[in-house]
């Protein structure tokens, strides 16, 4: 059986947020989206990424595991849902346990919102919201094998945390040659000045 | 309800959604009744839009956009018509000048642009090339996108992009609350410390208003002929605070023109606003 899922390619991303806005017209959670696009460093750079809940399979939905009110359920297809409104008791475990940062904590309905893979829509076929308004198929719905007949780079949903590695339903899009997505390595990489850490003092660049 | 013409020459119907609620009225009663109010009722005699509409039919026809024959139920019918059409069972022309072109010879004609450096240069006292423009998530003044939460927060107020090279010369740091000056004035407003700028240019987003508005510093400069402004290019200084503000007396910045001798636009100074002051205004 093939398994679709969002394929999140930051590489084609323009930051131009209409994930976000379609995201945000969604009646489940009307006026607020779930998916963020984000600068990753402005100031070297105009590279966005957006973040949608990676929905992770090894070790199941860590969000999950430590919510004390069992509010996070998952779904038979995998799908972590959003905390449900009756049990969510606002402690904030599961902010605190996600490795990528993605439940939001909303103070005034004191309730955990993040992404669902918009459930309602994928148990029928259709593609979720952030991925049927992305113009540059950054954010991409399809199953594994349909990606990699149609489109370049290596789709990876293994994300490392130094010792940790995480195992995801979605998939990071990746160039051909990285094997896995390891946080850590790229941190290191960037202090022992990789290339992320451009000098911009050579003038020659520039005429003036 | 309403036909606007659009850039690309169609013509389409906007219909009428719902009545307008309360007192709202539509705008062509409201300026009907405006005539009436000034004593010129009898040029607007009209009881709907759609009278409105056969006026300027009339009206355009046998001109080069002749309106003639757009119908409101061939709008309907053709969802859209493009002018000229110039009789009730004229199609539209989609395309002009498939043919020749609207000179008498037939042929189009090219117009060389010679170049004409930007009225204010750069010199020591003003550096920078200081350029304004859009962020995608406003729209123009900002009237309409800076009243929605969301995209209000994205970009709720101005900030200077600036190259690193630049702001490593005046050690401003990212983020960091800086002046711009030009000739005009000065604004304080965020750096945002980025390589996608030219490292002799400065830009600020131009849809904010009251002090947030960058065209307090841009140049009252005008285009010979059509008088576009030249709000895109002016010379402009980039300080730190702590720098002490020196009055705005056009110290060191080249003009080719000046308020004084740049090519009138209005029928009062550039610079002057024509609305009465506020005292006067109690007076009326």
């Amino acid at each position: 059986m093939t398994i679709k899922t969002l394929f999140v390619d930051p590489s084609r991303c323009i930051g131009c947020r209409a994930c976000e806005a379609a995201c945000r017209e969604c009646d489940s959670h009307k006026g607020e989206s779930m998916v963020m696009v984000d600068f990753i460093e402005r100031s070297h750079s105009v590279a966005t990424q957006p973040t949608v809940c990676m929905h992770c399979t090894d070790p199941v939905a860590p969000c999950a595991q430590v919510c004390p009110a069992m509010a996070i359920s998952i779904t038979p297809e995998g799908v972590v849902q959003m905390a449900d409104p009756s049990r969510c008791i606002g402690c904030r475990n599961c902010i605190y346990a996600c490795p990528f940062g993605v439940p939001k904590f909303d103070a005034s309905a004191r309730l955990m919102k993040k992404c669902n893979l918009c459930y309602d829509r994928t148990v029928q076929g259709l593609k979720p919201w952030c991925a049927q308004a992305c113009p540059t198929q950054a954010l991409w719905y399809g199953d594994y094998e349909e990606f990699t007949n149609q489109r370049q780079g290596k789709p990876v949903n293994h994300t490392g945390f130094g010792s940790q590695e995480v195992q995801t339903r979605v998939y990071h899009v990746l160039p051909a040659e990285t094997p896995m997505l390891n946080l850590v390595e790229l941190l290191r990489e960037r202090d022992a000045g990789g290339p992320i850490n451009t000098n911009w003092s050579n003038k020659e660049a520039w005429i003036l | 309800m309403k036909a606007p013409l659009l850039i690309w020459k169609g013509v389409v119907k906007i219909n009428k959604a719902a009545n307008p609620p309360g007192e709202a009225r539509t705008d062509w009663a409201i300026m009907c009744d405006l005539a009436q109010r000034l004593g010129r009722a009898k040029y607007f005699p009209f009881k709907s839009s759609r009278e409105i509409w056969d006026e300027l039919r009339l009206a355009s026809k046998g001109g080069v956009a002749d309106y003639y024959g757009i119908t409101w139920e061939k709008i309907d019918r053709q969802q859209g018509v493009f002018w000229p059409c110039p009789t009730l069972d004229h199609p539209g022309t989609p395309r002009l000048f498939t043919e020749r072109f609207g000179h008498p010879d037939g042929k189009a004609r090219f117009f060389p642009i010679p170049y004409t450096p930007p009225a204010e240069e750069p010199t020591a006292a003003f550096p920078f090339r200081l350029t304004t423009g859009r962020v995608v998530y406003h729209y123009l003044s900002g009237n309409q996108t800076r009243r929605l939460g969301f995209l209000n927060s994205q970009a709720p107020e101005p900030w200077v992009e600036v190259h690193p090279q630049a702001a490593a010369q005046l050690s401003i740091v990212d983020n960091e609350l800086v002046r711009v000056r030009t000739p005009r004035g000065a604004m304080e407003l965020k750096a945002l410390v980025v390589p996608t700028i030219r490292p002799d240019t400065l830009f600020i987003p131009f849809h904010y208003g009251h002090k947030g508005a960058v065209n307090q510093l841009t140049i009252p400069a005008v285009d010979p002929t059509v008088k576009i402004p030249e709000y895109k290019v002016c010379a402009a200084t980039l300080e730190k605070l702590n720098a002490p503000l020196v009055a705005h007396d056009g110290t060191g910045a080249k003009q080719n023109f000046t308020p004084e001798t740049a090519p009138k636009m209005f029928p009062y100074a550039v610079g002057e606003t024509k609305a009465p002051t506020e005292s006067q205004g109690k007076q009326y």
